[in-house]
């Protein structure tokens, strides 16, 4: 059974520490949400897919193909919020049923769109290429994430293929037994009870026998430990970090040099849907 | 080594609570990806709001398990890690949810510490609800950038997701707790030490 | 010091607990020794496990009373982390032991745990990983260990502490028999190296007997009742033991019935060398007694109740899982369905309930395409028994989970007779208000199968139900089955406990890869080591008696003691005439 979410390999990505890459890929994803032009998450993504092939050997078409379940969901934004637009607006461009759609309304829609798509992306190269026992080191060693709190996280993603198995088990227990899923928000609560309870009944159980097997071989018996795998900050990191900030201000600056970039947190102003990507 | 308010917190907490958080935050990460399918699906037509009405569960993993562990600082780590859950199963949120999670495990915190971390009763089940919805509200402000749509569709996210907040987290959560506390798994947490147990 | 563990007048109770775990336990083991613990499920083994290794009372809270000393010091003075690193656990759950990713990382744990320098650390881990045969997966993902590798990696974890004192809390409950033979194979190997004490808690008295020292037995209600050597423990108190339904070796089983039925043995085996030797005067005398023959392959006639014709399966984007399967499962028959771990028998037994689709091929239960049938009937053809009873209960009372389906099919009034009938023969009927989840193994696995016979469907499966039973539950779900099959209910058992066959099942069809590469009569197949081999799996331990001795027929303690017993009376054993269960 292979880890879906981390692919084996041995990139730049790969090699630099987890939590400068945490930091870097948020600024690369905060930098398109602050604006409302299609033009600023437009970029950004092709960004994304640019740094993960030259930088984590991962093709875009591999990022693509891994943003496809999301195009339904942004495009869904992006709808919601065309129609539902409230800020100034000039240029009406067509009618639907009760909504108005303006050319201002469709530009802010799209960048909401996009911007989902960032997000996905971004964490994609983050999750591909971030060995869980290389985060839990690097939060206890250069963020000082108290241990405790890292084990958490190594213990989520232990069980998590666990749990998903259970899950399925659960799901096959039920149907073979006539219990089917019904339709409707109502029912769903009983779904939550008879799937949620044996899976966090079992799931608890296991976890009293792992902590216990923690404990059993000195998990915190101890007020210092020490740690097999090392995490360090090289020039690498510093580098990377320094770079993608960077980079958010050359892209900036150049779309502010080239008129594209009002609306800024704020509604849109005219000229925002002036220029074209 | 000087004990930060953090790590005064975990002097409380067994292995057990530790792994036994993880275990909940996952299960419910993974039955909130499994569910969230039908409301996806439906965002096309109801964009946020579809998303709203499923909201309601993501709250519950803030109050499920405090009910359950009983320990400051449960709901914070345990909305995280269901965060970090839905972020390795491939939630289009992905890091972005994460500290979405921590922003509403703060929410919930909040409503344990207002009452010590002592008071698990239904009125503080609902209240940590409510104010992970208001404070994912205020997330999703700027990440989303509501600003740019119309002031009532504003307000309206904001007020929808709270009754699913008080009935799918609040209400659910303790009655998923107490129905767990039924299976005899729960032996030995928190939960089950209280002697004004309904 | 002269004692490497000492309990002395141990008594322990939970926080929680109303009754003593372990009462009153005296024992005493020497350096380099191996003790046996044997006991029925709640007499506290587990409990006894946690006591030996400090984790009561340091970090579990209940009343102690008495004392542990390890190497001559009291658990109560010993620092917690000096105690982890004397006393090496490793527990029955391969899946719940490991908290990191990958091989090496999870060995590391336990030394970063106590603080051993980051520099030692590669070399403890080779170490600990070439002494249990896994060095090859150093860099490997522990998601992609077998259950017994898994268990092994646990050993290595330990060892690589330098524990003086091993405790194996039934380690090998999970896993199949190569597994397990893996196991034992590996704690021998290291216990010629090492100088270590071994505290054993084991159900599989087979496997593990060629290690023991010494044995001690506890009863339900935590008190010693037997200590001393195999020889004393099996031999002299084997009636006290069997009183607590603990299970014994079977050739200490077959000596016992033989002693019973008037022919005692010179000596009394612990093992099937040991038998064979005891046996082999008494069966030269008789060798010219004609011996019961080899069944003749089944004539398929009759119905077939499941049919899987060039059944291929894989999951999508996966490796195939079944290629080109044909089994024919006739009606009325008692089959079990034998293979290792991830040989394909619960993808198969998956097919047969509509859960999964194949690729290729056709399934069909009593003659009909599983394709055309909807889930509705095809849950009143075929019934399913969870691996984990947990997976398939729905409901909050053991009395509303019997009736969850009875009453949409036959009314309220005769499903609350059907319920009561249900409770009274599974024994459940003190339960019938309990929360199903709150209840023993042994009750959740009689209530998943009532859940099922509740429905009446002509077609069992059950996957595995053995999984965590101790052998008295066994014995009487067994025999339900057993009844139930006299009514002409047919049964398909999954499983890899080869005694389990012998005792209970009259045919056998054997998974190796996604191929079945034996179905037949369950007497043939013992006669056939290397196909059993080749498909991970062992002979019984009567059976490997009855291929030393050229008695290749006789599997159960049945069989051997009605040979032994005819023979003398010098009357022709009437196998051949024997009515088999009724078709």
């Amino acid at each position: 059974m292979s880890l879906r979410f981390y692919r084996e390999g041995d990139s730049l990505l790969h090699r630099l520490n987890p939590v400068v890459k945490l930091i870097a890929f948020s600024t690369l994803m905060i930098a398109p949400a602050l604006f409302l032009n299609p033009v600023v998450p437009a970029i950004f993504l092709v960004l994304a897919l640019l740094l993960g092939w030259g930088l984590g050997g991962l093709m875009p078409t591999k990022v693509l193909r891994a943003l496809a379940p999301f195009l339904l969901l942004a495009a869904g934004l992006a709808l919601f919020n065309t129609l539902f637009y409230g800020g100034p607006r000039a240029h009406l461009l067509a009618h639907l049923g009760p909504f108005k759609i303006w050319r201002e309304a469709l530009a802010v829609g799209t960048s909401i769109g996009l911007r989902l798509l960032c997000f996905a992306s971004y964490s994609a190269l983050f999750v591909w290429t971030t060995m869980p026992s290389q985060l839990a080191a690097s939060l206890i060693q250069q963020v000082r994430l108290p241990y405790q709190l890292a084990y958490a996280i190594l213990a989520a993603y232990r069980f998590l293929p666990i749990l998903q198995a259970e899950l399925e088990n659960i799901r096959a227990a039920h149907r073979v037994r006539g219990a089917y899923a019904e339709r409707g928000l109502l029912a769903q609560w009983e779904h939550w009870r008879r799937y949620g309870v044996p899976l966090l009944a079992n799931g608890i159980r296991q976890a009293e026998r792992l902590a216990i097997a923690m404990d059993a071989r000195g998990f915190g018996a101890l007020p210092t430990r020490t740690h097999y795998v090392q995490s360090r900050l090289t020039t690498h990191d510093f580098l990377f970090l320094a770079s993608s900030l960077l980079t958010v201000v050359a892209i900036l600056l150049t779309l502010a040099s080239l008129g594209l970039l009002q609306g800024l947190l704020a509604g849109p102003a005219e000229s925002l849907v002036g220029g074209s990507p | 080594m000087s004990t930060s308010p953090i790590q005064r917190a975990l002097q409380s907490w067994t292995t057990r609570d530790l792994i036994v958080t993880a275990v909940i935050a996952v299960a419910l990460g993974l039955l909130y990806m499994a569910y969230s399918g039908l409301y996806l699906a439906l965002t096309p037509i109801l964009g946020q709001v579809g998303i709203m009405l499923a909201l309601g569960f993501y709250y519950l993993v803030g109050v499920l398990t405090p009910y359950i562990i009983r320990k400051p600082g449960t709901a914070l780590l345990a909305s995280f890690l269901a965060a970090l859950t839905e972020l390795l199963v491939g939630s289009p949120f992905g890091i972005m949810a994460v500290w979405a999670g921590l922003v509403q495990g703060l929410g919930a915190e909040l409503a344990f510490g207002i009452r010590r971390w002592q008071d698990y009763r239904l009125p503080v089940l609902m209240l940590a609800a409510v104010l992970s919805g208001v404070f994912a509200f205020i997330y999703e402000y700027f990440l989303f950038s509501y600003s740019a749509l119309a002031l009532p569709v504003q307000i309206g996210l904001l007020l929808v997701r709270l009754p699913s907040a008080l009935v799918l987290a609040g209400w659910l959560g303790k009655m998923l707790g107490d129905a767990l506390a039924r299976t005899g798994a729960l032996r030995g947490l928190a939960i089950s030490q209280t002697t004004r147990q309904p | 010091m002269s004692e490497a563990v000492r309990l002395t007048a141990l008594s322990f109770r939970y926080a929680d607990g109303e009754r003593w775990a372990l009462h009153d336990v005296n024992l005493t083991v020497h350096p380099g020794e191996t003790l046996l613990v044997l006991g029925p499920s709640g007499s506290g083994k587990s409990t006894l496990a946690l006591c030996l290794n400090g984790l009561i009372p340091h970090m579990i809270d209940g009343e102690m009373q008495g004392e542990v000393h390890i190497d001559g010091q009291s658990t109560l003075t010993l620092h917690h982390a000096q105690l982890c690193q004397k006393v090496g656990m490793v527990f029955q759950d391969p899946e719940a032991q490991m908290v990191m990713p990958r091989v090496d990382e999870e060995i590391a744990f336990g030394l970063e745990n106590l603080a051993i320098a980051p520099s030692e650390m590669p070399e403890r881990i080779t170490a600990a990983l070439s002494a249990v045969g896994l060095l090859e997966q150093r860099q490997a993902w522990v998601s992609t260990l077998s259950g017994g590798q898994k268990q092994r990696l646990a050993l290595a974890a330990i060892l690589a502490l330098h524990p003086s004192l091993f405790v194996f809390d039934e380690p090998t409950a999970n896993l199949d028999p190569a597994a397990t033979q893996a196991f034992f194979e590996t704690v021998q190997r290291l216990r010629a190296g090492l100088n270590v004490t071994t505290i054993l808690i084991e159900h599989d008295l087979d496997a593990a007997l060629p290690l023991v020292d010494r044995v001690a037995a506890l009863n339900e209600t935590g008190t010693v009742i037997a200590e001393g050597t195999p020889q004393q423990v099996f031999a002299n108190q084997r009636d006290e033991l069997t009183r607590q339904g603990i299970w014994l070796p079977a050739v200490c089983r077959l000596a016992q019935a033989l002693n019973d039925a008037g022919q005692p043995l010179a000596a009394f085996p612990l093992s099937v060398p040991e038998a064979e030797t005891a046996l082999r005067p008494l069966v030269t005398t008789v060798l010219d007694q004609e011996l019961p023959p080899l069944p003749a392959p089944p004539i398929s006639h009759g119905e077939t109740a499941i049919d899987l014709d060039e059944v291929d399966f894989a999951y999508p984007g996966g490796l195939s899982i079944l290629q080109r399967v044909d089994f024919h499962v006739r009606r009325g028959s008692f089959c079990a369905l034998a293979g290792a771990n991830g040989s394909g028998k619960t993808t198969l037994a998956r097919h047969m309930v509509g859960l999964l689709r194949p690729r290729r091929g056709r399934v069909r239960i009593l003659g009909r395409d599983v394709r055309h049938l909807n889930a509705q009937e095809l849950a009143r053809q075929v019934g399913y028994v969870f691996q984990n009873p947990e997976h398939q209960f729905v409901s909050e009372r053991v009395a509303d989970e019997l009736a969850y389906s009875l009453r949409k099919r036959w009314g309220e009034a005769e499903a609350r007779r059907r319920v009561e009938w249900l409770l009274h023969t599974f024994d459940l009927e003190r339960y019938a208000n309990a929360n199903p989840f709150a209840l023993s193994q042994g009750q959740k696995r009689r209530l998943s199968v009532a859940t099922m016979v509740a429905l009446e469907q002509p077609i069992l499966v059950l996957d595995e139900p053995t999984f965590g039973q101790d052998q008295r539950n066994l014995s009487s779900l067994m025999t339900l089955l057993k009844a139930l099959h006299a009514t002409g209910v047919t049964i398909l058992l999954i499983t890899h406990n080869m005694e389990l066959i012998a005792e209970y099942a009259e045919e056998v069809a054997v998974m190796h890869e996604g191929q079945i590469i034996y179905h037949g009569p369950t007497r043939a197949l013992f006669n056939r080591p290397a196909l059993l081999q080749q498909a991970n799996l062992n002979l019984p331990p009567l059976a490997e008696l009855g291929q030393r001795l050229g008695l290749p027929t006789l599997i159960t303690v049945t069989d051997w003691v009605k040979w032994l017993t005819d023979s003398r009376k010098s009357e022709r054993p009437s196998y051949a005439s024997q009515p088999r269960a009724p078709a």
